[in-house]
Order: C-alpha cells, then sequence, then structure tokens
C-alpha cells in the first residue's frame, strides 16, 4: 500500500502551447480508491500518465510515501496501468501477457505460473490461458489486462477509462467486480473514467477535473450534496441541477417575471451572508415538487409546462421558467403541456453561487 | 389467380432473374476484356511462349523443332551460367546464376537489417519525414542512373570512395572498381544495398508506426527497458514484415539488370566477371549469336527461384 | 466523511515546501499557455537542448542519411563543373566553377539529344501511365465484387508475371511487335508497358476496392443507376488515392525503366533518356559532366514528382507489397 500525492503539478505539451494540468494538489490515501472524473480532454488521462511516470511534469512534484518520484522511470515506481483499449501484447497468449511482467521483474518460473494460475483462476479466465488476445471477446480481454496489473501486486493500481469499451450490460457487471477486487486487495487505485455513474458507484473519493485543473475533491456524497461550483453542480447527477439566474434583493431572490423565492436556510446557511448582486439559484431535479395552484410557502416559481417525459420508475417535467427550462423529478403527475404551475422546494435543498460560479457560504 | 397465371408469374420471375444475370455477365466481360486482353498479350503470353520455347530448337527469332531437355541441359552447362572451376577456387568469373545467388546471398541480408535498424534510428526523431526521404531517393531514381553514380563513385581520379581511401591511408587499395573483376561484384552488391535500404526502411517504419503506442507504455510500465521493450515487443510485432522485405529483396536482385549494364555493359563486366541472369538473357537473345533457346531457359531459372517466394506472400494474406 | 462535517475540512493545506498550495485554482486563473518563467538565456539555451543520448542519436541519423545522398550530391556537382574539376575531385569546392556547358551538351548530345530523349519518354510514359490506370481499374471492379469462371487463374497469372523477371516478355514480345509492325515505335514500347503494369495495379487496386463498402453501391443500385454509372460516379471518385498512387508507381517505373526501351527501341531518334545516358561515358575517358548532367535531367522527373506526392507513392508502396 502506498500513498501518493501531487504538489502544484502542471504539464504542457507542444512546447507550452497546451496545458494540460495545471497546479494539481492532491493526495491519495493508502488503500483508498480514487476516481478522476471530468469531461473528454479535462486533463484526467494526462494526470494518470504523469503518476504512471508515462509522462514527466513540466513543474511540481510527485510523490510515493513521501518519496519523490516523478524523475523516475514507470518501471521503478513499481505501478501498475490498465489502458484504455487494454494494451494486451498481441504477439502472446493470455498466460505470456500475464507472465510478462513477473519475467521482467525476474520472478522464478514455478512461482511464476502458480501466481498467474491463481490470478487467472481469481479472474475466471483460466480457461483462456492459452489464447490469443484476438480471440478474445471485449470483457475477457478487460479481465486479460486487469489480472497483468494485479498480478504483479503492485503498489499502485492505475487505470485509464478501463469499460469505456465493454457494453451497457457488461460494464455494469465488471464495475462492481473491480470494486469487489480493490476491496480484496487493498491497492491504492486511481482510476479515470468521465462517466459519472461509475465515479460514484466505485470510489471512496472523486477528484472532478476540467480545463486540465481539480474542481473539487470529495467522496461521492459530498459531491453530490454539496458541490463546491456551478459547474460542478451541472456536471454531477442526471438529469443535472437546475441553476435559475436571479437578483438578490433584501433576503429574497428575484426572476423577473417568475416572481421571486424568499430563501431562510440554504444547505450551506443562512441567506444573511450572501452578497447583494446576481447569484444563480440551483435545486436538483429530485427536490423539486410541482403544485398547480399557488402554495402558501413563498419559495415558489410560477412557470409553464413544456414538455413531459414519463419514464416509468419516475417522470421527468421540463417547465419553462422565463426564458430558462428548470426539470423536476418526480414521482407522477397529471399535468400536460402549458399548464400553468408552481415550483417549490426546501430551502434546505437550495443552493446558490455567485458570479464567478462558487459557492456561497 | 388461375394455374395459368401462376405458372406465367413462375416464367416471368424467371426471365427477370436471368435478365440481371445475363446483364452482369455482360457488365463483367465489359470491365474484363480491354484489360485482360492486353495483359494476355503481352504478359501472359510471352511468359507462356518462352515456356514452350525452352523445349524448342531455334533459328533465330523462329521456333524450329521439339529438343526437349537440350536447351535446359546445355545452359546448366555453360561456364557462362555455372562455371564450376572456378567456384572452387572462389575466382570470377563463376558464372552469371552463381554471381546472382551471391547478390542474393550478401544484398538481402545486409539491406534488410539496414533497413530496420534506420527505421528504429528513424522512429522518433524529428524531422523523420526529411531522413526518411533522403534515405529512399536512391529508390526512386532510374536503376540505370544508380549503375553510373557507382561508376562514378567508383571511379579511380573522381571518385569519392577511392579518396575516401587515400584519406584513411589505404593508398594500396586504391583501384577502379567498377574493372576489377574479382572484386566488382562486391563493390556493385553494395550499390545495391544502399538504394534497397530505402525501400525496406520504409516497409519497417510503416510496420513500426503501426503499434498501438500504448502497447509500449504498457511495457514500460511493466517494467521493460528498451533492449527488452525491443526485443519482446515491438521486433515480434514488426517480423511478420521481414517476410515481405527478404522476398521483395530477392525478387529485386534476381532481377538486377541495369546496375550491372552501366558498369560492365551487355557482356557484364570484363570477362562476364559480374554478369547475371538477366545480362545473359539479353545477349543470348539480342546480341548476335541470337540463341533464343538458351535466353528463354535463363529467365525460366530467374522466375523459377522467385515464383514460390512470391506466391507466398501472396498466401500470407 | 458526511455532509455534518465542516465544510472547511477540504480547504487549502499549506505544504512542507513553502510553495504557495491552494487545493482550488479558479477556472480564470488557468494560463492558455504554459507560463515562462524569466529564465537567462543559459537556462534556457541548456533546457532546450536534448539530453546527451538524444543528441548522439540526431547526431547519428544526420550522418547516416547525409552518407545516404553523398553519391547523389556528387552528381549534382558534377553536372555544373567542367571536367578538369571533376577528376580532381567534386567535394574540392574552393575556387569552384560552375558551368552550364554540361547541361547544353547533353540536351544536343549528338548521337541522341537528351531534348528529344527526354520528350520519347514523356511520350511513353504518360499514355502507358493512363491507359493503365483505366483498363486497371475497369479490370479491379469485378475482381472486387463478383465472382466469375477462371477468376482464381486470373488471379495466378497476375501473381506470376508480378514474380517474373521483364527478360521473361522480352522474346516474346519481340516477336510479336515484329509481327504487327510495331517494333522500333512509340506504340509498340507503350503497349508493352501496359500490359506489363496491369498485372500488380488490378490486384492493387481490387485490394482498395475491396475496402470500399458495398452498400454504397447498392444505394445507388437502387437510386436506379447501371453498373456503368456506379462505376464512373461511386467507384472511380471513391478510388482517387488509390488511383494517385498508382499514377506516381507506374510513372516512376515506366519512366525509369532501361530493359524495354533497350530491347524495343532501337532508332536512335527514338531512344528514351534512360537508354541514351550509358551512351554518354564514351570509349576513353568517360566524360563525367555530361553523364551527370543527363541523368540530373532524367532523375529529375521522378523525384520531383516523388517528393510531390510523397505520401501517395509511399502507402501505394507499402500497399503494393504487403497487401
Amino acid at each position: 500500500m502506498t500513498q501518493v500525492s501531487m504538489e502544484n503539478v502542471s504539464k504542457y505539451f507542444d512546447d507550452g502551447e497546451t496545458v494540460a494540468n495545471y497546479r494539481l494538489n492532491l493526495e491519495v490515501e493508502e488503500g483508498e480508491f480514487l476516481v478522476f472524473l471530468g469531461p473528454s480532454g479535462c486533463g484526467k488521462t494526462t494526470a494518470l500518465r504523469l503518476i504512471a511516470g508515462l509522462e514527466e511534469p513540466s513543474e511540481g512534484a510527485i510523490y510515493f510515501d513521501g518519496q519523490r518520484v516523478d524523475r523516475w522511470s514507470p518501471s521503478d515506481r513499481n505501478v501498475a496501468m490498465v489502458f484504455q483499449n487494454y494494451a494486451l501484447y498481441p504477439h502472446m497468449s493470455v498466460a505470456e501477457n500475464v507472465a510478462y511482467p513477473l519475467k521482467i521483474q525476474g520472478v522464478p518460473p514455478d512461482d511464476r505460473d502458480q501466481r498467474i494460475e491463481e490470478v487467472l483462476r481469481f479472474l475466471h479466465i483460466e480457461a483462456q490461458a492459452s489464447k490469443s488476445p484476438a480471440e478474445l471477446s471485449g470483457g475477457q480481454r478487460q479481465r486479460v489486462a486487469l489480472a497483468r496489473a494485479i498480478v504483479r501486486e503492485p503498489s499502485v493500481f492505475l487505470l485509464d477509462e478501463p469499460l469505456s469499451n465493454l457494453d451497457a450490460k457488461l460494464r455494469q457487471e465488471m464495475r462492481s467486480e473491480l470494486k469487489r477486487l480493490q476491496d480484496e486487495l487493498e491497492i491504492t487505485t486511481i482510476y479515470v473514467t468521465h462517466n459519472q455513474e461509475e465515479a460514484m458507484s466505485m470510489a471512496d473519493r472523486v477528484v472532478v477535473m476540467n480545463r486540465g485543473t481539480i474542481r473539487q475533491i470529495a467522496p461521492p456524497e459530498e459531491l453530490y450534496s454539496r458541490p463546491r461550483t456551478e459547474w460542478v453542480a451541472r456536471f454531477i447527477g442526471s438529469p443535472p441541477m437546475n441553476l435559475l439566474r436571479g437578483t438578490r434583493q433584501n433576503g429574497s431572490i428575484a426572476f423577473g417575471e417568475a416572481g421571486s423565492v424568499d430563501i431562510g436556510e440554504t444547505t450551506v446557511g443562512g441567506l444573511e451572508t450572501v452578497p447583494r448582486g446576481d447569484v444563480s439559484l440551483g435545486v436538483r431535479p429530485e427536490d423539486i415538487s410541482i403544485a398547480t395552484e399557488r402554495p402558501a410557502s413563498t419559495t415558489a416559481i410560477a412557470g409553464t409546462v413544456d414538455t413531459v417525459e414519463p419514464l416509468g420508475e419516475y417522470t421527468v417535467v421540463n417547465v419553462a421558467v422565463g426564458d430558462q427550462i428548470v426539470n423536476a423529478k418526480v414521482p407522477t403527475t397529471s399535468v400536460e403541456r402549458d399548464d400553468p404551475v408552481y415550483l417549490t422546494f426546501d430551502d434546505a435543498d437550495a443552493y446558490l453561487y455567485d458570479e464567478n460560479g462558487e459557492l456561497l457560504t | 389467380m388461375s394455374l395459368r397465371d401462376h405458372i406465367d408469374g413462375l416464367e416471368a420471375d424467371r426471365d427477370t432473374a436471368s435478365g440481371i444475370d445475363r446483364e452482369k455477365a455482360v457488365a463483367i466481360v465489359i470491365f474484363l476484356v480491354p484489360g485482360l486482353t492486353l495483359f494476355g498479350i503481352f504478359s501472359v503470353g510471352p511468359i507462356v511462349y518462352s515456356a514452350v520455347g525452352s523445349f524448342f530448337s531455334w533459328d533465330g527469332f523462329s521456333m524450329e523443332s521439339f529438343v526437349g531437355l537440350d536447351n535446359w541441359i546445355r545452359t546448366f552447362a555453360d561456364p557462362l551460367i555455372i562455371h564450376w572451376d572456378n567456384i572452387a577456387r572462389w575466382r570470377f568469373p563463376m558464372g552469371a546464376l552463381t554471381q546472382n545467388l551471391l547478390w542474393v546471398v550478401l544484398h538481402v541480408p545486409i539491406s534488410t537489417l539496414l533497413g530496420l535498424g534506420m527505421a528504429v534510428l528513424f522512429a522518433d526523431l524529428k524531422g523523420r519525414r526529411i531522413l526518411r526521404s533522403m534515405v529512399f531517393l536512391g529508390f526512386t531514381t532510374p536503376t540505370i542512373i544508380i549503375g553510373l553514380v557507382l561508376m562514378f563513385i567508383y571511379d579511380p581520379q573522381a571518385g569519392i570512395f577511392n579518396e575516401l581511401l587515400r584519406v584513411i591511408g589505404l593508398e594500396g587499395s586504391v583501384r577502379n572498381w567498377t574493372q576489377s573483376p574479382q572484386v566488382a561484384i562486391y563493390a556493385l552488391i553494395a550499390g545495391g544495398i544502399w538504394v534497397q535500404t530505402g525501400f525496406n526502411m520504409l516497409l519497417y517504419s510503416s510496420a513500426l508506426a503501426a503499434i498501438d503506442p500504448s502497447v509500449i507504455e504498457s511495457a514500460k510500465v511493466d517494467g521493460a527497458g528498451r533492449w527488452r521493450r525491443f526485443w519482446d515487443i515491438v521486433w515480434p510485432l514488426v517480423r511478420p514484415v521481414t517476410a515481405v522485405v527478404v522476398i521483395m529483396g530477392i525478387i529485386w536482385v534476381m532481377r538486377v539488370f541495369d546496375i550491372v549494364y552501366a558498369a560492365g555493359g551487355s557482356a557484364g563486366g570484363p570477362n562476364h566477371s559480374y554478369s547475371v541472369l538477366g545480362i545473359e538473357v539479353y545477349r543470348a537473345a539480342f546480341e548476335p549469336p541470337i540463341d533464343y533457346g538458351k535466353a528463354m531457359v535463363v529467365a525460366l531459372i530467374q522466375l523459377v527461384i522467385v515464383a514460390p517466394l512470391a506466391l507466398y506472400i501472396a498466401r500470407m494474406d | 466523511m458526511t455532509n455534518d462535517e465542516p465544510h472547511t475540512s477540504r480547504e487549502p493545506t499549506a505544504k512542507s515546501d513553502g510553495g504557495a498550495t491552494e487545493q482550488y485554482i479558479p477556472l480564470d486563473a488557468v494560463p492558455e499557455s504554459a507560463p515562462r518563467p524569466d529564465l537567462d538565456w543559459g537556462t534556457r539555451i541548456a533546457a532546450a537542448v536534448p539530453s546527451m543520448p538524444r543528441l548522439l542519436k540526431y547526431a547519428i541519423a544526420i550522418a547516416v542519411a547525409v552518407l545516404w545522398i553523398v553519391p547523389f550530391l556528387g552528381l549534382f556537382m558534377a553536372s555544373f563543373r567542367p571536367l578538369g574539376e571533376i577528376l580532381a575531385g567534386w567535394w574540392h569546392v574552393e575556387g569552384m566553377t560552375i558551368t552550364f556547358e554540361n547541361y547544353r551538351r547533353a540536351w544536343s548530345y549528338q548521337t541522341a539529344p537528351m531534348g528529344r530523349a527526354l520528350f520519347n519518354t514523356l511520350v511513353v510514359t504518360v499514355p502507358a501511365v493512363l491507359v493503365v490506370m483505366l483498363l486497371g481499374a475497369m479490370a479491379a471492379y469485378p475482381f472486387a465484387r463478383f465472382e466469375f469462371p477462371l477468376k482464381t487463374m486470373l488471379f495466378f497469372f497476375i501473381l506470376l508475371v508480378m514474380a517474373a523477371p521483364p527478360e521473361l516478355v522480352a522474346m516474346g514480345n519481340y516477336n510479336t511487335l515484329r509481327e504487327i509492325g510495331l517494333f522500333d515505335s512509340y506504340m509498340g514500347l507503350i503497349l508493352v508497358h501496359i500490359g506489363w503494369g496491369l498485372g500488380w495495379v488490378v490486384l492493387f487496386l481490387r485490394n482498395y476496392l475491396l475496402g470500399i463498402p458495398e452498400e454504397l453501391e447498392e444505394a445507388a443500385r437502387i437510386d436506379g443507376a447501371s453498373r456503368y454509372q456506379i462505376f464512373r460516379t461511386i467507384i472511380l471518385p471513391l478510388s482517387t488515392p488509390a488511383l494517385v498512387s498508382v499514377a506516381v508507381i507506374q510513372f516512376t517505373w515506366v519512366w525509369n525503366a532501361f530493359f524495354f526501351p533497350l530491347v524495343f527501341m532501337r532508332s536512335p531518334e527514338l531512344y528514351l533518356a534512360p537508354q541514351v545516358l550509358p551512351l554518354m561515358t564514351g570509349r576513353i575517358q568517360v566524360e563525367w559532366g555530361l553523364v551527370a548532367a543527363g541523368s540530373v535531367m532524367t532523375m529529375a522527373v521522378p523525384v520531383f514528382l516523388f517528393l510531390m506526392l510523397e505520401r501517395y507513392y509511399k502507402q501505394g508502396m507499402v500497399a503494393a507489397v504487403t497487401d
């Protein structure tokens, strides 16, 4: 088990023309399952490659257990990596693929064979041992890549979008299997994905990245319940959080024709601390109720039903509020298109973000 | 629907079906015939003609009578093709076939290794396109010019190779390399290697470029150093191309003509000392005394050596 | 960690090395390109120079590439210098005389003027390339799409011809051309080149056509196009990259060919450029300047074509031999 930390790590490409990562600060605890989550091009894969040693940081330092490693080659770091396309050696059989890292480490053949057998059995691919990668299904290749990574008992386990090439059903299966694997092996694991469901379901903590920087590091529940910026709020959750632009005036927030809401206690405290000016009010679709009559509560926003999407488990109602659309996720509803409705929510479920998109506290 | 109608319907179906077939057949013929006619007359025909003609006696350019294996036996006994006495003493000329095979033995492995080496050397350098084009330049040049350039390099006065020998203090070795019977063939083979290396490098470069970079990175993460990465990953993945490189090299060498002609004319050097099979075909067929029978046999020997290799490449697909 | 914990728990934590580290950086603080610290030139140069082993690799690579073109460099230099200077060594550059005399003499070389020879080469090459492209594409289409009798046997013949040395067809073609009266004529040589080139072109284009989805043709058929229209409007336009490859490679081969002209062109006024060059070497002292000037003129065309269409040339070469 190894603890990994990054200090002010930046990575530039093309002679500095491209900024891939900018001042990453991060600590990964021993045995932690950490997920880098972000849209494509946000620099999450580069961050992983920096930890693997496939790239050298342009600035900053990377530590493994307090030892500075950022000039070390990958082979000196004892990391294992699963690539997005698995990167199985096409000219070697499954068993040879798994044997390769051990062979390089100079593990004696008998010991090697035993460990390969164990790991193949552990991942249920012992029957494929003598096949070539080309003969395997996507899921089997995935398992071989995993087997090759864990067989050498690495100190850090790195995975780059390992499930993105699998179909939906298999992805679900592998997700829980990976989680089980990590629980049993207790290897420090860093996992890169653009799929929030994957991140939320597997991670101990999630690192949300955008434009080469870390936007938030938090456990999944906190990420959901306390998104630090408007951007993170919109990125996490499905459908994403509603953000209504309004103006803060004397203890209430005005939304033009749609009315205004008085907010007592938001998720992060009283409104007194909020400065005057433009703010965004964030409410998750699942925290919104729909009423056809104006409710007594003062936190009600008027709108017109735009579309209704019954999804079985729940129904998504899209409500036009001024020139914005607000999603509400409700169990059932009788409203129809063009019905005038009122949206209500608990003060405690509301978030306020300032002009810079930072959560107001 | 009456039975009559039903039968009429069936016939109508059959008519349209055969109509499509006929239309398709006509189209195939129209597409194929012009090309295949020329291909047949000017390529396949002459090969068959030579194959048949090699068993006949010839009077100048016209076929006379069937003589069985006469031409073949005569050709293999011809010291211009195989000179057993000189082979035993390792003196040139050893016969065109022997000399041609000597080309294969030296040229093919050396140019293959050099091609691979350069492909690997240039693979990750900036400006590799320019470097590769510089090495490849010789392959786009007419081979007759390659031959003339070789004569120029090896010229006793104007040649840079001899100048190089003088600079490093080997004045004694200065000579007109392409006209010295015992060494000229090696000088020409060096020229062949010079040209073919570019082509081999091109094939290996494209094989290297086809390797998934994450496989190499994976080996890095697995702890493999530079050498292990080459021998365990890169080489096994480019090895299949080696078969192509070697076979193309053999085909190229078995056809070599222009370089030898430029340096040694239709005699293939002083006393035929570096003649090759192509030169022998030319002399037998087009310089008096005309011996079509022998020319055909020698050209067929060239084909027989190479054809199985070409079929092997085609089968690999 | 739960919601109840104070949110300050993830606040910036100061790090040991004293440098300012913040957990979260505002997005607008991210620069568009790498910040350039004000370094003195020494440091900057040191950072820009690659490491020693890499430098050595560059040195070797450049040395090898230069070594490989030295012969051509010599040829080029010689073409602009008088014979006296060439015999003294073209690598001596001090006091160099540059003259176009060699080019002038080669252009009007008495046995066969290069001007005329280059024209002859062009007259033979252009039709030989264009016709091979057209007939090759036509023949490749059924090979890629349809089953027909004798297909396997035709394949075998194509491979056989690709392996055969040009010497093997010389005798038969010599007699054929004599019989039909095309010996020692442009047309005769063009026909021989077409017949010789068709084999590889058909195979090459067939492999390319196999990669074009058949659905495109089916869609066109449903739209009512005939097979000829499909060929003209779908197949030919989609094969453009392959046809360009065929054009450059076939052009260089026909242009560079020496053996076929040597056998089939006998009148000096019909000589092709590669054929003239060995004649220039003369009997006693080789006229290096003349040979060099003639060679530079002859090779300029294929080399220029290669440099212009390098990508197609290389792709075509690789595909032709490794398919």
